[in-house]
């Protein structure tokens, strides 16, 4: 009797254990929900080549394919993307995304479903009892959500998220044309002074008492670049008082179109300074546009030809040193500006004077005392005030947990 | 008329691309391209321009032997060297690289296994991906440039990789990307970096492990094969005629004048930065004496025998200080006074880039014209 009783509840347990196993398995293992609130919207700020899908995450779900059909088509829907749950992009309130961008044509319509994926590891029957050696398949349950309306991609005509730029750019062209408007009027622009510039003069001087040539390197970008018309202006300026002492201007280009334009600019200020029998077109030449050649070349000139003073303005890369430092060593005075502030340093610690930071986009107007030009160097400076007084106030504002400001400038353009 | 519409043209030209930012609409994108390819056209016929005052001006110097009138000759070896390999590697007779059947079945599209394996039977390695084209009463092989992003298996699956074993994983990588690592043993492996480059005769694969935790793939084989027909019948495969670019001489020339001669000139950066570092920290000045004492920090910091054991020797007794010193010293310079006035800089040259932009925009700055 009490065997009897001993295997019945042994039975008992063992059906119970079951029945919780099954139930356990069945909960955890293979409880699969198809997404829902499935949404489509057309991407915004895009060019009309994806679509977003938006919906709620499955439980329990190990990743989501996205599965696409063009709509009045009776087509299967086809798979345009899988995604794993640690790959998917969450949104801020908990729904997840993915942007449909493959071969996305316009004016057709689509149909979206999304697909909830779960791998599974079932367990094989082993030959052996020992669990380090059984072996497993992996099998995928899967769960489909109900098709989406029918969405078309379409391009935008305004970036929303470019607003700031916007209002920013229009600021700064509002304060240039009133800035120019008050300069025609006669109003007088002060500029500080510019003690690079100011040098300009004496070392132009200083080679024409010597008799030796000034050398003028329009840096290594192409005309497209505002560092290399930067230079061009100060080259304008440097000729004219070169043409005036009667002291040649040596001028070796890396981009055919600078030296189109360089050679223009010496030929009208020679014609302008009354002497264009000074004007030798072969002073503004083509030398190499591979870097480290045109390099070697100029070196070679600035070592045969001793001038007394050289001029590196424009956009340098890693030979603005080799540049200065030879042109150092034949004792020339170098006056260096450029955009690129990972050579600045090397400018400041080799020439003897350099044009910093926004100094080279002002040197034309500085120079040419141009009233026009000064007037937009005072909207320039109107609107880094405005950027230092927003710094000063983002600064305050964190201290008291608002990003507000911090947020406008970290804004992803 | 003549200095009005050039300036017509690039205040609207200019006005348009700022337009263009602010548009994501694709005929936006397509006015951009297309400015960009008319800028590369007029770029093309620029360099001709280059090419004549470069001509003229070392044609003079000879001509009127002025002074160092002898270097102007190595600038013409130089400049006609290089059209002379590329016409020599051009006229050449080349050899054959392998043969094909009469028979062969060719046809425009991919190049079938079995013609894969009699051209790899003959020794000729080709890229997974090979292009037939139609070139007359010829043929034309193309080997694909591949490329593809693939989730990476495992991390350890690029990092341990090495001359001797390419792993199953990469392998199943490619052909899950439609594409096959070659079968050639010798696969040369090289780390760049985060960067690993699989060599395999004329083909090579670029791997790259970003941040994404994918692996991007790059692969090139640019090699073209023509397919000729011989006198007995047989289609002969021989490598491409392209002007200048598959050329041995050319290549030689390249690799063993031009890349030594560009290092040689890099190179001397590191003498110039020792001579300028010398004038520039005497400390004569305060600004010096400043400059001096942040290149002190940072070399100091930079250098694992000067911040490792020479520290430890003279200051390992304060132990009040904490471990890598030199190392919290040196950030604290570069991320804080260092980057607020390297920050500074940058935006002053940004407002004055828009502001030269906007004074050629709006006409008032003309030296682009050289005015």
């Amino acid at each position: 009797m009490h065997l009897f009783k001993y295997y019945s509840r042994t039975f008992s347990l063992t059906c119970f254990r079951l029945l919780a196993l099954s139930l356990l398995v069945t909960g955890s293992i293979y409880a699969l929900d198809a997404p829902t609130g499935v949404e489509v919207l057309d991407t915004p700020d895009d060019d009309g080549t994806s679509i977003q899908i938006i919906w709620k995450p499955s439980v329990s779900a190990t990743g989501y394919h996205i599965l696409r059909r063009e709509d009045q088509t009776n087509e299967e829907p086809s798979l345009v993307g899988k995604v794993s749950v640690d790959q998917v992009e969450v949104l801020k309130n908990g729904l997840l995304r993915y942007t449909d961008k493959k071969n996305i044509r316009s004016k057709t319509n689509y149909r979206y479903q999304v697909m909830a994926v779960k791998a599974i590891d079932l367990p094989k029957p082993g030959t052996t009892n020992d669990p380090s050696e059984m072996t497993s398949a992996t099998t995928e349950l899967r769960k489909t959500s109900d098709e989406t309306p029918s969405i078309q991609a379409k391009g935008n005509l305004f970036h929303t998220q470019k607003n700031w730029v916007l209002a920013f750019i229009l600021l700064f062209t509002s304060l240039t044309l009133v800035f120019i408007q008050m300069a025609r009027s006669g109003r007088e622009m002060f500029v500080r002074n510019i003690s690079a510039l100011n040098a300009v003069e004496d070392s132009v001087g200083r080679s024409t008492e010597m008799g030796r040539p000034i050398f003028f390197v329009p840096g290594l970008q192409d005309i497209s670049n505002p560092a290399t018309i930067a230079a061009i202006n100060i080259f304008e300026s440097v000729a004219q008082q070169s043409i005036n002492d009667q002291t040649r201007i040596v001028a070796p280009c890396r981009d055919p179109i600078v030296m189109n334009v360089m050679q223009n600019s010496l030929q009208q200020v020679c014609a302008a300074t009354g002497r264009p029998e000074m004007y030798n077109q072969d002073d503004v030449f083509f030398v190499n546009d591979s870097q480290f050649a045109y390099v070697a070349a100029v070196d070679g000139m600035i070592m045969r030809d001793q001038p007394a003073t050289v001029f590196l303005q424009g956009y340098f890369y890693a030979e603005s040193l080799i540049l200065a430092e030879v042109s150092q060593s034949v004792g020339a005075v170098q006056i260096a500006g450029t955009s690129s502030d990972t050579q600045l340093p090397f400018f400041i610690a080799a020439c003897d004077y350099t044009l910093i930071g926004e100094e080279l986009f002002a040197a034309g107007a500085y120079i040419k005392k141009d009233s026009l030009q000064l007037g937009t160097l005072k909207a320039q400076d109107l609107v880094k005030l405005l950027l230092f007084g927003l710094m000063i106030l983002g600064s305050l504002l964190v201290l008291i947990d608002s990003s507000w400001v911090l947020n406008l400038f970290s804004t992803d353009w | 008329m003549k200095r009005k519409l050039p300036i017509l043209l690039c205040s609207l030209l200019g006005f348009c691309l700022v337009l263009q930012y602010f548009v994501p609409h694709q005929e936006s994108s397509n006015f951009f391209d297309r400015l960009n390819k008319w800028i590369r056209i007029i770029s093309v016929f620029a360099f001709v321009i280059g090419l004549g005052s470069l001509v003229r001006v070392h044609l003079r110097r000879i001509a009127m032997k002025s002074e160092y009138w002898r270097y102007s000759l190595v600038v013409f070896a130089g400049l006609l060297l290089m059209p002379v390999a590329a016409v020599i590697d051009y006229a050449t007779t080349q050899d054959p690289l392998a043969n094909l059947p009469a028979d062969s079945n060719l046809s425009v599209g991919d190049l079938s296994d079995v013609l894969r394996s009699t051209l790899e039977q003959q020794g000729l390695k080709l890229a997974p991906k090979v292009r037939v084209k139609s070139k007359g009463s010829q043929w034309r092989l193309e080997e694909q440039k591949l490329r593809f992003r693939s989730r990476v298996i495992e991390p350890e699956t690029i990092s341990s990789l090495n001359n001797s074993r390419i792993s199953n994983s990469l392998r199943q990588l490619f052909t899950e990307n439609e594409h096959s690592l070659p079968d050639d043993t010798k696969v040369k492996v090289q780390k760049k970096g985060r960067q690993w480059l699989l060599e395999s005769g004329s083909v090579w694969y670029l791997l790259k492990n970003d941040d994404s935790q994918e692996v991007a793939v790059w692969g090139s084989s640019n090699a073209v094969y023509d397919i000729q027909k011989s006198d007995n019948g047989n289609w002969v495969v021989y490598p491409s005629r392209q002007f200048g670019y598959q050329g041995q001489r050319v290549q030689w020339i390249f690799l063993n004048v031009y890349v030594p001669l560009d290092a040689t000139m890099f190179s001397l950066l590191a003498f110039f930065i020792a001579s300028a570092a010398y004038r520039s920290f005497r400390a004569r000045t305060v600004d010096a004496t400043l400059l001096l004492l942040a290149g002190i920090i940072l070399m100091f910091a930079n250098a694992p025998l000067l911040s490792n054991q020479l520290w430890q020797f003279m200051f390992g007794k304060l132990t009040f200080l904490p471990d890598a010193f030199p190392t919290i010293v040196k950030d604290w310079v570069l991320q804080v006074p260092g980057m607020a006035a390297r920050r500074a800089i940058q935006m002053g040259l940004a407002l004055g880039a828009i502001s030269q932009s906007l004074r050629i925009l709006l006409g008032i700055d003309r030296s682009w014209m050289g005015e």
